[in-house]
């Protein structure tokens, strides 16, 4: 009796799987070629991602007879794992999203191809890309992306409060006018001036404003014991110290959020990618919005952010040709308007931003443009050295420690720099 | 000395109460926590102090799971992955158990140590030799992949074992006088003894399996076979802000068919318990 129904349940189950593991018919004459597109992140980029894929199976692709899938695999470091894992087994996608510091590690394991033959072939104008934005798609001279969803980080501000304290909501200009702002916040409203969280892509930004980078040139010894790393340090440790600026621990920003959705904190650095979110929240809790450049101490720098787009090795040469146009196709004018308006990721391309229905979108919401300014004249890659995710660890301890847990900046600081180098973490491979 | 006994009986109910009370908002303010915020709207997810009732609860946030992610689609696929696990387990387990508990042959001790040892054996470290060798059959994007790995469970196996060894000799000799047949045993006299332990070792192969994100996400590339954990994750990987307020819409419609699970499977459970302790 049991056994009878078992085997009843068993039958139809077998009956379901069957059903749903059936594949749909097929139509198609011409068996047009059939690409796969990975992709990182849900929400407004998993919908512009299928959108743009779905556009141009509706218009190039047709005339060319390819099919794109686009298909979401997680954050940046699970999809490149399973890149990983893929190009193992031997199945690739066609083309990738990848995070732009690590297109050296993928061109060097020969996962992706060199794009500059196609980019000569069909004189893609790169100059039409802001310079900023192209320094991560070249590994040792050689263009290995095209720029494709790009962010840089901005200092966001709850005019509200600024306007409570008796401040321009224009916002800061300078180090010393940031460290005024923060003071005046809290002694007129009780709100921290900032909220910071332990992210080392917002602390390359002041060590642009020093004059230097994270790594030095060559990218084998950093700067984290430099003399502008420590008056970094020593800056913003001055505020936490005086009650101005709450630092918390690690990269997570759940806690700095907190602080901005509850008006404790007056500004906030972020990247442009989050303005939709940021102007939702601001609209959901009774507060204003401003943003403006990331203030200059010697000069104005932030780095780059985001994903390119990159052609992976293992296919048919036909596969590839069909790939490079989807590449291109995506990162064209237009396109990069639709992801721009789309995502709140900044214009990849000048004439993107000079296109009329990109203007009309910054004269709507102005806080759009500034983060374009700031990339045009300021923009600046980040490491490729594939130790780097190394010394970010260690980065982000020392940012822990002295900001948050009050330990002292030489004796942290040389300890990290010892560190890194003890453990070879930046030495050629 | 009545006084004193009165008020040690009144203290003693109080201090249960309180351990009670205490014990059950453990349990339950989370749950409460996680419905309260899946009807609130991204403003009052992270407020301080926080708010813990909801004037006008945001319903559309169900809906925006809905949208956000093919729902019904991973829904189906989560409940053939579940199933079918249990199914292959059901037809793996109970032999293996009863071998290792009733007969002794030639290494059965050797075979019963091999299979606590994959116990042992973190998911981590096999998951890339796993993938290279789905991926080689061809079985990546299928049911089978998710299935598959799990197809049997040494946990469930040794527990399985251990009741079945706590069987009267006399009563499996009484079967054997009445030429009961090794499976009439099995089916006959083991299964309805071992009851409470089956449906425990099934409820826990259920949540472990309907909760599962691991496997479910390194063994596929496209949405055909994902399940809703994989799903449900997506709300919270976002290069952004997280929608607070929508991921838990959509973890309460998760964990939904597992309350209901353990909901009809709750008296079994405590029994399969108390039946091992007593014995």
């Amino acid at each position: 009796m049991i056994m009878r129904k078992i085997f009843a349940l068993l039958a139809a189950l077998a009956a379901i799987i069957s059903a749903a593991a059936l594949p749909g018919p097929s139509f198609a004459a011409a068996k047009p070629i059939e690409l796969t597109f990975w992709y990182s992140w849900t929400d407004k980029i998993q919908e512009n991602n299928i959108n743009l894929a779905k556009m141009f199976n509706e218009t190039r692709g047709k005339e060319l007879n390819i099919q794109v899938t686009a298909e979401y695999q997680g954050t940046y470091n699970e999809l490149h794992q399973k890149l990983q894992a893929a190009f193992v087994a031997g199945k690739t996608p066609s083309v990738t999203v990848m995070e732009i510091a690590s297109i050296k590690r993928f061109a060097e394991s020969g996962v992706i191809l060199p794009l500059s033959p196609y980019i000569e072939r069909d004189k893609i104008d790169m100059d039409d890309f802001y310079k900023g934005l192209l320094i991560n798609c070249n590994a040792g001279g050689t263009w290995y992306g095209l720029p494709y969803l790009r962010s840089t980080p901005i200092l966001y501000m709850n005019t509200t409060l600024l306007e409570k304290a008796g401040l321009d909501p224009s916002g800061p200009k300078t180090w010393d006018e940031l460290a005024e702002y923060c003071k005046t916040v809290k002694e007129k409203t009780g709100a921290y001036g900032i909220t910071l969280n332990s992210d080392v892509w917002i602390f390359e930004a002041f060590m642009f404003e020093n004059g230097v980078a994270t790594l030095t040139p060559d990218e084998s010894h950093s700067n984290i014991n430099s003399p502008e790393s420590r008056s970094v340090f020593a800056f913003f440790k001055d505020l936490v110290d005086k009650g101005y600026v709450r630092c918390v621990a690690g990269e997570d920003y759940g806690k700095v959020a907190a602080d901005i959705m509850n008006q404790k904190t007056a500004m906030f650095f972020n990247s442009t990618a989050d303005l939709t979110y940021n102007l939702e929240l601001a609209r959901e809790n009774g507060y204003e919005i401003n943003t403006c450049f990331i203030p200059s101490n010697k000069s104005y720098g932030v780095p780059t952010g985001g994903c390119n787009l990159v052609l992976t090795s293992r296919q048919t040469d036909e596969e590839r040709e069909a790939a490079w146009e989807f590449i291109k196709w995506m990162t064209e004018t237009k396109q990069a308007a639709y992801a721009h308006a789309y995502t709140g990721y900044v214009a990849t391309r000048k004439s993107t931003a000079a296109s009329p229905e990109i203007q009309a979108l910054y004269k709507e919401k102005p806080q759009f443009k500034v983060a374009l300014d700031q990339l045009e004249q300021y923009g600046h890659g980040r490491p490729m050295n594939p130790g780097y995710a190394q010394v970010i660890v260690e980065w982000t301890a020392a940012m822990d420690a002295i900001w948050s847990n009050g330990a002292d900046i030489d004796s942290t600081l040389a300890a990290a720099e010892a560190k890194i180098v003890r453990m070879n973490m930046l030495a050629a491979k | 000395m009545q006084a004193a006994a009165v008020f040690r009986k009144t203290f003693g109910t109080a201090c249960r109460i309180a351990v009670n009370l205490l014990i059950f908002a453990i349990f339950f303010i989370p749950f409460y926590w996680m419905f309260l915020t899946a009807i609130k709207n991204l403003g009052q997810t992270l407020q301080t102090p926080p708010v813990f009732w909801v004037s006008k609860p945001h319903w559309e946030n169900f809906s925006k799971v809905f949208a956000a992610i093919p729902f019904f689609h991973m829904l189906k696929n989560n409940l053939i992955m579940t199933f079918g696990i249990m199914i292959c387990q059901f037809f793996t387990v109970i032999p293996a158990a009863y071998a290792f508990a009733r007969f002794r042959f030639a290494g059965s001790g050797f075979l019963f140590g091999l299979t606590l040892a994959t116990m042992m054996i973190p998911a981590q470290l096999v998951f890339l030799p796993l993938f290279l060798m789905f991926s080689r059959m061809g079985l990546i994007n299928s049911y089978a992949s998710l299935i598959l790995p799990w197809a049997t469970s040494s946990f469930a196996i040794f527990m399985l074992r251990q009741t079945f060894k706590q069987v009267p000799r006399e009563l499996i000799e009484a079967a054997k006088l009445d030429s009961a047949s090794e499976w009439k045993i099995i089916f006959k006299l083991m299964l309805p003894i071992a009851k409470p332990t089956i449906v425990t070792l099934g409820l826990i192969t259920f949540i472990l399996n309907w909760n599962d994100y691991f496997w479910p996400f390194v063994l596929t590339t496209n949405n055909a076979v994902r399940t809703l954990p994989v799903g449900i994750t997506s709300l919270n990987i976002v290069d952004g802000g997280v929608k607070y307020h929508i991921l838990m819409a959509g973890n309460l419609l998760l964990v939904a068919p597992v309350l209901v699970a353990f909901f009809f499977a709750q008296k079994q459970i405590i029994k399969a318990f108390t039946y091992m302790g007593g014995k």
